[in-house]
């Protein structure tokens, strides 16, 4: 499968990159140029410097693709354009190109901002979206629902897939805890490997949101659709930086 | 057309019925109340309107000036004689400078008129965030924000269509900003102090504009809808039963009995009584 990876020199992309290297054609863009030892590593996929805010950059770079996964993430000033109208932008293009699967990507206040966080536990992705008001959290919301309402009129299958806390399997000690949404970035890179191969008529609907995090064993946050819909199945054990530091 | 009290009875306009509405004056150009009764009053609450470039913006701030002190704001120039400043409605300091000692917005929220497709949401969403952000910080109580009745339109005709249903999406920009923005004001409605009042308006008209053209059930005069604004402010800023809610949905619409949705809920919550129904 073509697959076009926006944003994918962030945090995640190079794990995600790692991850589907070995079964798809990708063309790995971004804002910033990937660096040498990145682009040595996967000679044999396509890297282009994209600006997710750009309609016509986005459009070019969506040619010929079968797939898109949107790993851009902003949380400054600039977080509408790129969290917004880079979603507007990305399913324009695949609308003009035809793509019917669509990643996208986000924060878990995307769809359970504070208002469900601070009073709710089983906490799972399908329930009405409350990002509250901080700019990264919203406007990450509002170019979720822009994936929606693209869904909803156009023949593409959206998955959204929320995150909130990366550990690396080192940093996986006992006590020192964190919030109850851990994942490593390898268990997360995994689930955008299953996601391209699903059939999309497994899907649900249309427009799909996922939790993707670890087994933490709080009840607080759920990851249980995840893993009945795509299978996912974390590896790193993620509840040690919950165990007791004395044992 | 028939026209109706309700503006008297709702205190929006003096007892002669004129002149507090855009393009309602009586003959001779004048407004039914005396020039000083339109300055600013002591006690008289402050209201900021948006988009003062746009016709529906014009009338607001003409209708709403007996009342209150209005001020304005637009992305443009706009000549006037009310207080004005111009804004791009950015995230900074000047927008919190903008809406500081405000009572209430009303948000118009009309992109400019040269705005793309980019232009268009960005107005709606970003922008509209910039101003809640700040009313919510200068803890203004009241935030009018205008929408459109357009999301609904994909329901069967035959149903009543009311504040309940949720909106379908659109993907064309306009209609995709118009949702943008009131999930936008929602947030704030959900997490801050602020007091959101969202009308869900039909296709602006002027009545001499459409006059000889077919009628078209989503149409709702202008005149109408700047009385729907009046009496949101009336009853906001009063110790009524919206006054108490958060975040209110109001669907405004035209007289006629073949109007396409109904304004049940916005004659029983503001007294909205639309004046203009096409018979």
């Amino acid at each position: 499968m073509n697959v076009l990876i926006l944003g994918g020199n962030g945090y995640l992309g190079p794990y995600v990159v790692k991850a589907l290297a070995g079964e798809h054609s990708l063309r790995i863009t971004d804002i910033k140029p990937s660096s040498s030892e990145i682009r040595q590593e996967f000679q044999q996929h396509q890297f282009m410097d994209v600006d997710i805010t750009s309609a016509p950059q986005v459009e070019r770079a969506a040619s010929g693709m079968d797939a898109i996964v949107n790993l851009s993430a902003v949380r400054n000033r600039l977080a509408f354009g790129v969290n917004l109208h880079g979603c507007y932008n990305m399913m324009q293009a695949a609308v003009t190109h035809g793509i019917q699967r669509v990643i996208n990507t986000g924060p878990h206040f995307t769809i359970t901002g504070p208002n469900y966080e601070s009073f709710d536990y089983r906490i799972n992705p399908d329930v009405p979206p409350h990002a509250g008001t901080s700019p990264y959290a919203l406007s990450k919301s509002l170019g979720q629902e822009v994936c929606r309402a693209f869904s909803q009129n156009h023949n593409i299958y959206v998955q959204d897939y929320l995150f909130y806390n990366f550990r690396l399997p080192h940093q996986l000690k006992r006590g020192t805890g964190g919030v109850p949404f851990i994942v490593t970035p390898a268990d997360a890179a995994e689930v955008f490997r299953l996601g391209l191969a699903i059939g999309l008529n497994r899907l649900p609907s249309r427009c799909e949101t996922f939790f993707i995090l670890g087994e933490n064993p709080q009840g607080k946050f759920l990851n249980d659709k995840a893993k009945r819909i795509l299978g996912f199945a974390p590896r790193d054990d993620v509840t040690t930086v919950w165990r007791k530091t004395h044992r | 057309m028939k026209r109706r009290n309700f503006l008297q009875a709702a205190g929006v306009i003096g007892a002669t019925g004129s002149g507090a509405l855009a393009g309602e004056n009586p003959p001779g150009g004048e407004t039914s109340q005396a020039p000083e009764t339109r300055q600013n009053q002591p006690g008289q609450k402050r209201v900021l309107v948006t988009s003062a470039d746009s016709l529906l913006g014009q009338a607001v701030a003409a209708a709403l000036g007996g009342r209150y002190r209005v001020h304005l704001t637009s992305s443009l120039d706009v000549p006037t004689a009310q207080p004005f400043m111009r804004s791009d409605l950015g995230h900074d300091e000047s927008t919190n400078a903008l809406v500081r000692g405000t009572d209430a917005i009303v948000h118009i929220a009309t992109p400019p008129p040269d705005a793309d497709q980019y232009g268009q949401i960005d107005h709606r969403a970003r922008c509209t965030y910039n101003l809640l952000m700040a009313a919510a910080e200068e803890r203004i109580e009241t935030v009018v924000y205008l929408s459109s009745l357009e999301m609904f339109k994909g329901y069967d005709e035959d149903y009543e269509v009311t504040e309940d249903w949720q909106p379908l999406l659109s993907s064309q920009p306009a209609a995709l900003a118009d949702y943008l923005g009131e999930f936008t004001c929602r947030e704030f409605a959900h997490e801050s102090r602020l007091r959101v009042v969202v009308l869900r308006l039909g296709t602006v008209v002027r009545e001499d504009e459409v006059q000889g053209k077919p009628f078209d059930p989503l149409w709702v005069e202008q005149r109408d809808v700047v009385q729907a604004i009046a009496s949101t402010l009336h009853v906001s800023l009063d110790d009524t039963e919206l006054a108490g809610r958060r975040w209110t949905i109001l669907h405004i619409g035209s007289g006629s009995p073949d109007a396409r949705f109904t304004s049940q809920r916005a004659a029983e919550l503001i007294g909205y009584q639309p004046q203009f129904n096409w018979e």
